[in-house]
């Protein structure tokens, strides 16, 4: 049984849209715009700047949506972690969550300068005049910076609850002042409507206007970064599932909107003609050269300072608030991202601690404050932001991989409550276009490319040398609360799989047949269903309904087998049967059928459909297959393919083995179409019958599914193997095998062969 | 006003559109889901394509 983790207490659950929003903006709305217009500006002109913030929100949003259907699907703490770990195992998610926690602590870092930075120059030399040299300005920046981050470290620590209203509060604040400063733009440009002249040329002429766009949209990319820590409040928001995917896409779109109006404010900010210290100036050229090194880092502060009346403390405020917001945010989503790590024990256990009174992760949160505050204090700014910003592009990518591994495999096991439209469009245009700005990424910082993968690298270290053999195994709404161990051996395994007790007698001797022909160890398996509004802890009374008829099984099998029983609590029995077959490495599974659908959406049933199609093992399933006798005549409806030469062999197993005959019986549409014969022959090694009692009968029809049911009702048995028609054939009709199976009122079998990569290529094409 | 201005011009509305457009989009499919109970991703696809 897997190591438990240590956490005795859950986090709170208390933060709303309106919260979760305003959290996604507030880490959005960073120092990125304020230094991202400008430098924009010098590459691609001033339209140039508005398609830029306008196309990468559509980019973004792309990948909101993926975030969206994930958290929707997955809402715990952890976000990207726990996407990648749940898509491909723990090696990526590792490196994920490690990844995450260092770039936003950086981010944070970043944040922190950025407020001190602004804070000094206006308050010390604006207001008190004191006119600090800018040596003098940095020592200072380098008290302020540590000192912030320490406050925000504390406001986290006092609860999510406190840290999603002062959040929010300091996001209305940053909005406020944002959209102030847009409005301000769209009054002077209308009222001066000479200002517009700033926009011709709209794109600034060179060489390759799109390849300059693209760099462009690469830089100011980071802007776009943060909706993802909504990801990281799952387990704080009220109906996650509907409110983190809402709050992703929300954010995006509000931000998007935002960076195009305050762009335009800044490029109307300037009046043409304007003389600056003497100087008439162009107003594109001018901002776009602002900054220690003409780069316009700081071109939008000191346009929108000229442009209106208090324009230098409103942009004070505004980095203010913005920087706070974001580091706020930042230092949330570090630290549940190490807080997952130490929950499932990829860093140690102390890193889940939570505060008994705040109910606050503050093991995880010193961590990453003490990462903050060294990196505020000590390290250059630009660089190490660059290289946050290439790790945020590596985990979106990484995570619009995830949604379509984890759609593609486990889409009828998860509970979603979002699924993108047009998938998979959407995800694969996400990764190609974070491909391309992350090559522009390189263009604008080389020293990202040596600090992001040496960071990388050290979290490979430390997983192999202490994540991988600690980490303790997912166990995503499904938790095992009995179990008896078989004893250790390498055996075929067959998982028999219990979910209504009543029926469980009648398939043990079925059940003993296909184990004395494999040789194998049995597993007993028997999914408790608890309703959502039942606790993990009342989770007993529901299984002792369920437990005599395990226990009968294990006697009746125990005598002649290996064997060893789970008894599990699940939410779904289907995806927790599918869990358990991986987790136990099964080769074979059997289930029981009650022989109708029980729901439109099923073709045979909520419990089968979901299993049939996502267990990576072979299935068999019995339907009115009690009593326990041996067959003297079965059917095998075959058409060729693996699954009608597994429903072959598990015929000639459940045959009666002294006088039992086993038919291939095909029906064809024309004459010749399948050799039955040579269909017999290339099986024959897999078949425990003699070939003399396994024979093959063609007829030719146009009513496949009458043909069948006609040739049925001489028979003992029919076994049939699932249709390997694609998915979204499937979806569309009601496929022969399992018309033949609900219309049967015979004791049926119906198998399928696993067949691995294979079988996922050919489900979709 | 010059083509290029126009052309860019167009290509901002038609990405905020878009956007918008996007947004709103998966913003009924979630309310949709939510109305009619939480899901496998295939059983969603399916009753939203049956209910457009």
């Amino acid at each position: 049984m897997a190591d438990k983790p240590s956490v005795s207490s859950e986090l709170a659950r208390d933060l709303s849209l309106f919260h979760v929003t305003m959290m996604g903006l507030g880490m959005m709305i960073g120092a990125g715009v304020f230094i991202g217009i400008g430098m924009t500006m010098n590459r691609v002109g001033a339209g140039g700047v508005l398609m830029a913030f306008a196309l990468n929100g559509v980019v973004a949003v792309f990948t909101a949506m993926s975030f969206a259907e994930l958290s929707s699907a997955i809402p715990r703490a952890g976000g990207a972690y726990n996407f990648a770990r749940i898509a491909f195992g723990r090696g990526p998610s590792f490196l994920a969550g490690w990844m995450e926690w260092f770039a936003s602590a950086v981010a944070g870092s970043l944040y922190a300068v950025v407020f001190a930075l602004y804070t000094l120059r206006y308050v010390l030399n604006g207001v008190a005049g004191m006119g600090l040299t800018d040596h003098q300005l940095l020592i200072g920046t380098k008290i302020l910076a540590p000192l912030t981050a320490l406050a925000f470290v504390y406001i986290n620590y006092r609860g999510a609850s406190e840290t999603g209203r002062v959040g929010a509060l300091f996001t209305l604040g940053q909005m406020a002042f944002m959209g102030l400063i847009a409005v301000a733009g769209i009054v002077v440009a209308v009222a001066q409507p000479d200002r517009l002249a700033n926009f011709h040329p709209f794109i600034k002429h060179k060489d390759n206007n799109w390849a300059m766009m693209l760099t462009a949209m690469g830089m100011i990319y980071v802007a776009f970064e943060g909706f993802e820590v909504i990801a990281q409040a799952g387990d704080e928001t009220i109906d996650p599932k509907r409110n983190i995917p809402k709050a992703m896409l929300y954010s995006v779109l509000i931000v998007c909107i935002l960076y195009v109006a305050v762009s335009f404010a800044t490029v109307a900010a300037i009046r043409p003609g304007t003389h600056i210290d003497g100087v008439k100036v162009d107003a594109v050229e001018w901002i776009s050269t602002r900054g220690r090194n003409a780069d316009g880092e700081t071109g939008f502060g000191e346009a929108i300072e000229r442009m209106m009346p208090l324009g230098g403390l409103v942009v004070t405020l505004a980095v203010i608030f913005s920087a706070t917001s974001a580091l706020n945010a930042t230092i949330y989503s570090a630290t549940r991202a190490s807080y997952a790590l130490g929950r499932d024990r990829m860093l140690p256990g102390f890193f889940s601690k939570i505060s008994p009174r705040r109910k606050t992760p503050w093991v995880a949160l010193l961590f990453t404050g003490a990462i903050v505050v060294v990196v505020a204090a000590l390290l250059p700014t630009k660089d190490v932001a660059g290289c946050a910003s290439m790790m945020f592009l590596f985990l979106f990518l990484l995570v619009n991989v995830c949604v379509i591994k984890v759609r593609t495999n486990m889409g009828d096991e998860l509970s979603y409550g979002f699924v993108m439209p047009l998938f998979p469009l959407f995800p694969i245009l996400a990764i190609l276009i974070q491909v391309v700005l992350a090559y522009a990424i390189v263009h604008a910082s080389w020293l990202a490319w040596v600090i992001g993968p040496g960071w990388i690298v050290a979290g490979m270290l430390v997983y192999l040398g202490y994540s991988r053999r600690r980490a303790v195994a997912t166990a995503d709404e499904i938790a095992v609360l009995e179990e008896h161990p078989a004893p250790p051996g390498e055996q075929y395994r067959v998982m028999v799989a219990v979910a209504n007790p009543a029926n469980a007698l009648q398939l043990v001797a079925n059940t003993h047949h296909l184990c004395a022909a494999k040789a194998a160890r049995v597993e007993v398996l028997h999914m408790v269903p608890v309703p959502d509004q039942v606790s993990l802890t009342d989770a007993q009374d529901y299984m002792a309904a369920g437990k005599e008829g395990v226990i009968e099984m294990m006697m009746s099998l125990g005598l002649a087998f290996p064997i060893s029983t789970t008894i599990r609590y699940c939410r779904n029995i289907a995806r927790g049967i599918v869990s358990a077959v991986r987790q136990k490495r099964t080769d074979l599974l059997i289930m029981g059928w009650q022989g109708r659908a029980h729901s439109g959406l099923f073709k045979l049933g909520s419990k089968v459909d979901p299993v049939v199609e996502r267990c990576p093992c072979h299935v068999v399933m019995f339907k009115n297959c009690g009593g326990g006798r041996r067959y003297g005549r079965v059917l095998v409806p075959v058409a060729g393919g693996p699954n009608a030469a597994f429903a072959l062999e598990v015929a000639c197993i459940l045959a009666d083995p002294d006088e039992g005959q086993v038919v291939a019986f095909h029906v064809a549409r024309s004459v010749g179409a399948f050799d039955v014969g040579g269909f017999l022959a290339g099986h024959a090694d897999r078949l425990p019958l003699p070939a003399g009692r396994v024979t093959g009968k063609a007829v030719v029809s146009d009513n496949v599914v009458g043909a069948i049911l006609a040739e049925a009702a001489g028979y003992d048995l029919i076994v049939l193997g699932f249709t390997r028609e694609p998915i979204l054939y499937r979806l569309s009709r009601q496929t022969i095998p399992e018309t033949v199976a609900l219309r049967c009122d015979k004791p049926l079998v119906m198998v399928k062969a696993s067949a691995g990569l294979r079988s996922w290529i050919r489900r979709w094409v | 006003m010059d083509g290029q201005t126009i052309v860019g011009i167009a290509v901002i509305a038609a990405a905020l559109a878009v956007l918008t457009g996007l947004v709103l989009w998966c913003r009924r499919r979630i309310e949709r889901i939510a109305r009619k109970g939480f899901g496998s991703a295939r059983a969603i696809e399916k009753d939203l394509d049956g209910g457009g």
